[in-house]
Formats: C-alpha cells, sequence, structure tokens
C-alpha cells in the first residue's frame, strides 16, 4: 500500500498534473487578488506617543514612547486604540478603563493637551496624538494616578444625606422630595467622578495637595460639596458652609471655569462654586423644601405594624 | 490697610472654635492603596521638590474667609465708581476713602498671587511668609504714602488733571 503510494507521489503523471493545477491556480490568484487590491484600502497609520513611566524601575526616568497602529482595523476610541497597543503591541502599558461608555470615569487622562475620557474621544485621523496621565497627580503606573487624595476631599464634604438630628429611622425611611426640588439638582448629580476638572485646575494644582484642611478642595469635591446642600432632604446646610469657610477650601477658586469646559458630562462645576460662595456669605438662601418628612421604605410592612398596634389597643 | 488687617484679624478670632471644628469633620483616614508606592515616589530626585508638603506643618489663613470675602467684591464694585468720582469732584474725604480702598483692593489681589505662586511646596517653610509679610510691608508703605500725599500735597483726585 506504502509503496503504492510512493510510486504514484513519483510518477510522471502526477508531476505534469501538479504543474498544471498550480499554473491554473496562480492564475486564479492573481485575477483574485486584482479583484480584492481594488476595494481594500491602504493601511491608515496613525501614531500615539504615550507617556510611560514605571516607579518600580529606578533607573528609568518618564518617557514619551511612540507606537503606530493601523486605524483600518481599530475601532474609533482613543481607549480602542489602547486596547490595540496594549494586546497587539506592548502589555505592559497601563491604564485604567471599566465601563468604554463615558460613565464609570476610569479612563480619564489628558489627551492632546486636554484632559478627557479615553472612551468618549475619538481618533484624529492626522498628527501624532500624545497622551499623558492626568495632570499633577502622583503617578503609579503610565496612565494611572493615585487618586487617593482626590477621593478623600470628596470624602471630606460627607457625600451622603444627613437629615434632622434626632431622626431615629435613618435609612428604614424614605425622605419626601417634589419633582420640583429633585429638578434643581440636575446638572450636580450626574458627576462620575472622573478628576477631569479638578487636575485641569490651576489652583488645585497649586493647592490641592497642600496639608489638609489647608487644602483647595477641587472642584469636583466641591459640585458634590454644592449638591448636598441644595438637596431638599438635606438639613446639615450650616454644618457644611461652615466646614468649607478656610481661606483655601473654596476661595482659591479664581473662576477661570477650566472645570466646566472640561467636563466630560458637560456639567458646571464653576457655577457651583459660584454658588457656594453665595450661600456662605448669606446673599442666596437655600430654598425651603417643597416636602417634608418621609415614608415608610417598606408600606405593606408598615401598614401590617399599624394593624398590629391597633389590635393590641382594642 | 489697617482695616484690612483689622478685619482679616477678627475674623480669623471669631473663626477659631469653628477652626477645631474643621479639624473634627476631617475623617479619620481610611485606607489607603496607593500610598506606600507614593512614600517611594517622594524619596525620587524626581518629585523630591513634592516632598516639601510633608515637611510643613500648618499654613496660616485657615479661619473664616466668608465674611472677608464679601467685602473684598463690595470695595471692587465700589471702586468702580470712586475712581471717576475723585477725579471729577476732588475732595479730601474721596482722596482718602479712594487711597483705602485702592490700596486694600490691591492688596488682596497680590495676596492671592503671592500665596498662589510662592508656594511652601517650591519655595520651603520659610520664603512665602517673609513673602506675604514684604507684601503687607509695601501695603502699609503705599498707603501710608498716599495719605501723605493727601494730606500735604494736591491729593490724588487732582493728579488726575
Amino acid at each position: 500500500m506504502n509503496s503504492a503510494r510512493t510510486r504514484f507521489c513519483n510518477s510522471k503523471l502526477l508531476k505534469e498534473f501538479v504543474r498544471r493545477f498550480s499554473k491554473v491556480k496562480s492564475e486564479c490568484k492573481d485575477k483574485n487578488a486584482n479583484a480584492a487590491k481594488a476595494p481594500e484600502k491602504k493601511p491608515k497609520l496613525k501614531t500615539f506617543s504615550i507617556y510611560r513611566f514605571n516607579p518600580k524601575d529606578k533607573t528609568q526616568k518618564p518617557t514619551m514612547k511612540k507606537y503606530i497602529i493601523d486605524i483600518n482595523d481599530c475601532r474609533p476610541m482613543v481607549l480602542d486604540a489602547l486596547f490595540k497597543i496594549k494586546t497587539e503591541q506592548d502589555s505592559s502599558l497601563a491604564f485604567r478603563r471599566s465601563c468604554r461608555e463615558g460613565i464609570c470615569g476610569s479612563c480619564a487622562m489628558n489627551i492632546d493637551g486636554v484632559n478627557r475620557l479615553a472612551c468618549l474621544h475619538k481618533i484624529k485621523p492626522r498628527g501624532v496624538t500624545k497622551i499623558y496621565p492626568l495632570p499633577h497627580m502622583y503617578v503609579v503606573k503610565d496612565l494611572v494616578v493615585d487618586m487617593t487624595r482626590f477621593f478623600d476631599q470628596y470624602h471630606r464634604v460627607k457625600p451622603y444625606l444627613i437629615g434632622k438630628s434626632g431622626d431615629k429611622d435613618q435609612g428604614g425611611s424614605q425622605y419626601l422630595q417634589s419633582i420640583k426640588d429633585r429638578e434643581a439638582l440636575d446638572g450636580y448629580v450626574e458627576c462620575i467622578l472622573c478628576a477631569c476638572c479638578s487636575t485641569s485646575c490651576p489652583e488645585y494644582w497649586w493647592h490641592g495637595h497642600s496639608k489638609k484642611p489647608n487644602d483647595f478642595l477641587g472642584p469636583a469635591a466641591l459640585l458634590h460639596a454644592y449638591r448636598w446642600i441644595t438637596d431638599s432632604r438635606d438639613y446639615a446646610t450650616k454644618e457644611r458652609l461652615n466646614q468649607l469657610k478656610s481661606y483655601y477650601s473654596v476661595y482659591r477658586c479664581h473662576q477661570i471655569n477650566n472645570c466646566t469646559s472640561v467636563c466630560p458630562k458637560r456639567l458646571a462645576p464653576g457655577k457651583a462654586i459660584a454658588n457656594l460662595r453665595l450661600l456662605m456669605s448669606s446673599f442666596k438662601k437655600k430654598k425651603k423644601p417643597d416636602m417634608e418628612g418621609s415614608l415608610p421604605a417598606e408600606p405593606e410592612k408598615a401598614c401590617d405594624q399599624a394593624c398590629e398596634a391597633g389590635d393590641k389597643k382594642k | 490697610m489697617a482695616l484690612a488687617l483689622f478685619l482679616r484679624s477678627s475674623a480669623r478670632l471669631q473663626a477659631l472654635p469653628n477652626l477645631s471644628r474643621c479639624v473634627q469633620f476631617a475623617p479619620s483616614s481610611t485606607s489607603r492603596p496607593f500610598s506606600h508606592l507614593v512614600q517611594q515616589l517622594n524619596k525620587n530626585p524626581i518629585s523630591a521638590t513634592k516632598s516639601k508638603v510633608n515637611v510643613i506643618a500648618t499654613r496660616g489663613m485657615s479661619a473664616d474667609h466668608s465674611k472677608l470675602w464679601p467685602i473684598e467684591k463690595a470695595v471692587s464694585i465700589a471702586l468702580l465708581g470712586l475712581v471717576p468720582a475723585s477725579i471729577i469732584t476732588p475732595n479730601p474725604i474721596l482722596d482718602n476713602l479712594l487711597a483705602v480702598a485702592v490700596v486694600a483692593h490691591f492688596h488682596w489681589g497680590l495676596e492671592a498671587c503671592v500665596i498662589d505662586y510662592i508656594r511652601p511646596i517650591i519655595f520651603g517653610p520659610v520664603i512665602p511668609k517673609l513673602a506675604l509679610g514684604l507684601l503687607y510691608l509695601v501695603s502699609a508703605a503705599t498707603l501710608g504714602g498716599l495719605l501723605y500725599y493727601n494730606h500735604n500735597c494736591i491729593g490724588i483726585g487732582c493728579t488726575a488733571f
């Protein structure tokens, strides 16, 4: 069997067949190639210059590294390009990302000199796109920055509802709020804490990392401070305002509105800070809430309890 | 100038009880995922200047600024009327008012500049305080000079013509 096969393979007939077949095949290939070439695009090469820094490598200073990718087979956003670079060229590139649709705020970075979310910024077809980490933050690695201080400042403005003192049923009932009062919070609740605003603010660069409490809190934290102060369900307005009264916390803002122009969610932290100042100097008073009081969180349970209490009375 | 000093110090005194409350407001430090890395970074020569932040214990002016701020703004607005008024109708009262308002206005503006640009992070703990002291000196001298000019010479209002 085996010998018959080798004999067939070596036979002149087969060689001739192979020769002719390959000729036909190559002709077909040429035709196909010509047909395929016409609609195929040239590779669109795009250069990204990306900040690289690894603090563990003591000998290496921060450098800009260039990556060239073909954007024909890349989806449109800068984050997609970063993914492509990481999977195809350099797996050591570090950056934060999560939702890739502009709702988590993880991929904030400085792209072409402006703080943006990489997932919301389209790749420009020409030129070199420069990508840096958020300015004036401690770099953990490459495009990842240390957000500890930023979130600490956010926590210091107490980003939660504080009810009336002596309100024992906190968390057990729903605070009432009119639709109008809720609408007053629009433009403040959408903040995703991406830190684009704070890190674009020169005052935050200069005073954001001073020793607390003598540090400028930054637009993001102040936006949230205002959001909780204006909330009709919140009763700690005075304490919140007292906390911000120092020379540094709010008043370092010189209203250049970098925060507002850079915000990827189109919010206006500058306006919030201006309102805070008016509230603090009592040129403006907090509106009285349309609705007060609360509803039981679980109406059925509350009903049962009321019934039981009624039965006991009888 | 004296007005500025008085306002500043009075505001500070009033807010002393508030200050302690401010400090209490700050929550005890929570978990810090990257703080160990930052410590290492600070030892690097690249970011050596940043480590000076830890050296500075306190900075001044952590007191209540919300009372002085409306006064700053009021003076700014008042100057819009005061400058033309004192030039059109030169008299000693307007001259003296203008001298005080202008110096206070300049002082507050330059104070913000000094605090923004001469920072402890860059210059260490001593130079920023010296710079601020120098600014107070310059402002005081300017006010003194302007008042002297108003009393012993033709006054600011008449100088324009």
